[in-house]
């Protein structure tokens, strides 16, 4: 038997149809548009994330920038702290800068240091152990402990005391001066001035005194472009 | 035979089919509709995302620009803080020996009589050893005394007598007294 055909509902299918195509493309559309989205919506999502990281760091360092002019009013001059601080901490231990500072010590305190020898067992690669013998009075001794740590322009820390009293005469000393370059910390670049900070550098910068001239480089010699 | 269709009894059936369809069309019409705004929504917000991403690009583009200028200035504060942690490092290794040596001379004038410091040794993990003269035996005794107090034994973590000589010259006799200790630590950020 031969299946009866609904012709009419063939022709109400066939006259909506239009419809169920453009339906059929637009939900087709539709999720192909909703999974680009979510594809394109995480990348710019994952990107804006990692910039805005890559910004607030930037941004740190950036601030530096007003931060060193700002502790210029202050005080602070860090190119001027950087060059008395490698001044006192060499990056080479330079022998004839130490027997220089010791010198300035002793003008500035009074403190008459008259004999040096290296202390070969204080002395290591990044430190130079010296015992040095002189004489003064209670004052200029005063003075001397007082002052010894910066006033001679290099950094002196002081391992042994021993004189006798009578006289002020021999008194000796084990001190040590110290260079070398210094391990990079992580992210130090970052870190603003401490209160501690700014003691230490005014404290430094009321005894060291900088050669301005000295440290300036000097261009006032004639150039040639051609070496011919 | 002509064939022919009978309305009347279909009728029903042929109103719901048109019902159906009318009914899905609108749906249709409707779903279409929701589909457009929520796509065009999404792309809307797509567009300002990319907007912001743009943004933050130029900013970071100018940030690094700005930073490429003053690049110095990253590596001095790197500098300035590596110098200085040696330095804190150094210095706290250092003994302060003013005030240790300050600390001795005056205790020592609390004594009565007050006995001539003659040598003193003092090192840097604050071990001490110093040389007390005494022109009088007499004087030797009440010092003991003074030694033993606590205003003067707070002052060392140890303390001992180590040697007790007695000088004889021509004319004068004296009478020395080395002490060897360990001063305790003076906590200066008290004063």
């Amino acid at each position: 038997m031969k299946p009866k055909i609904n012709y009419y509902l063939l022709r109400v299918i066939k006259e909506n149809s239009i419809y169920l195509i453009i339906f059929v493309v637009m939900l087709v559309g539709a999720v192909a548009g909703i999974l680009i989205f979510i594809n394109q919506f995480g990348l710019i999502n994952n990107k804006i994330g990692t910039t805005n990281k890559e910004i607030t760091e930037l941004k740190k360092k950036a601030d530096l920038v007003t931060y060193k002019q700002e502790i210029i009013k202050q005080g602070i001059n860090l190119d001027q702290t950087n060059r008395m601080l490698t001044k006192l901490i060499p990056n080479e231990e330079d022998f004839f800068s130490a027997i220089y500072a010791l010198e300035e010590l002793s003008k500035k305190t009074n403190f008459s240091i008259v004999n040096y020898t290296i202390n070969l067992k204080a002395t290591t690669k990044n430190s130079l152990g010296l015992t040095i013998e002189g004489h003064g009075d209670n004052d200029t001794f005063f003075n001397f402990l007082r002052d010894y740590r910066f006033s001679g322009g290099r950094l002196i820390t002081v391992d042994k005391i021993d004189f006798k009293f009578s006289g002020f005469s021999k008194i000796k000393l084990n001190i040590n001066f110290y260079s070398g370059k210094d391990a990079a910390g992580q992210n130090s670049s970052q870190v603003k001035l401490t209160d501690f900070d700014k003691r230490i550098i005014k404290e430094i910068q009321s005894k060291v005194t900088l050669d301005v001239a000295g440290a300036e480089e000097n261009t006032s010699f004639p150039t040639k472009t051609n070496p011919f | 035979m002509k064939k022919g269709i009978n309305l009347i009894i279909k009728q029903k059936k042929y109103l719901h089919y048109e019902s159906f369809f009318r009914t899905l069309r609108v749906i249709l019409f409707g779903l279409t509709i929701f589909f457009s705004v929520t796509l065009i929504s999404l792309f809307v917000l797509l567009f300002i995302k990319n907007r912001q991403l743009e943004q933050q690009m130029l900013a970071k583009k100018n940030l690094l620009s700005f930073l490429s200028n003053n690049k110095e200035v990253e590596a001095e504060f790197a500098y300035f803080h590596n110098k200085q942690n040696r330095l804190i490092t150094i210095l706290n290794q250092d003994v302060k020996f003013l005030p240790y040596y300050n600390l001795i001379t005056d205790s020592l004038k609390s004594a009565s009589p007050e006995p001539t410091l003659d040598t003193i040794i003092i090192n840097k993990d604050r071990t001490v050893n110093f040389t007390l003269i005494f022109n009088d035996a007499n004087s030797v005794i009440p010092f003991l005394k003074f030694a033993e107090s606590d205003q003067f034994v707070s002052n060392f973590s140890q303390l001992v007598i180590s040697q007790f000589n007695i000088e004889s010259g021509k004319d004068t006799t004296s009478y020395k007294l080395n002490l060897v200790g360990k001063l305790n630590p003076i906590d200066e950020t008290k004063n």
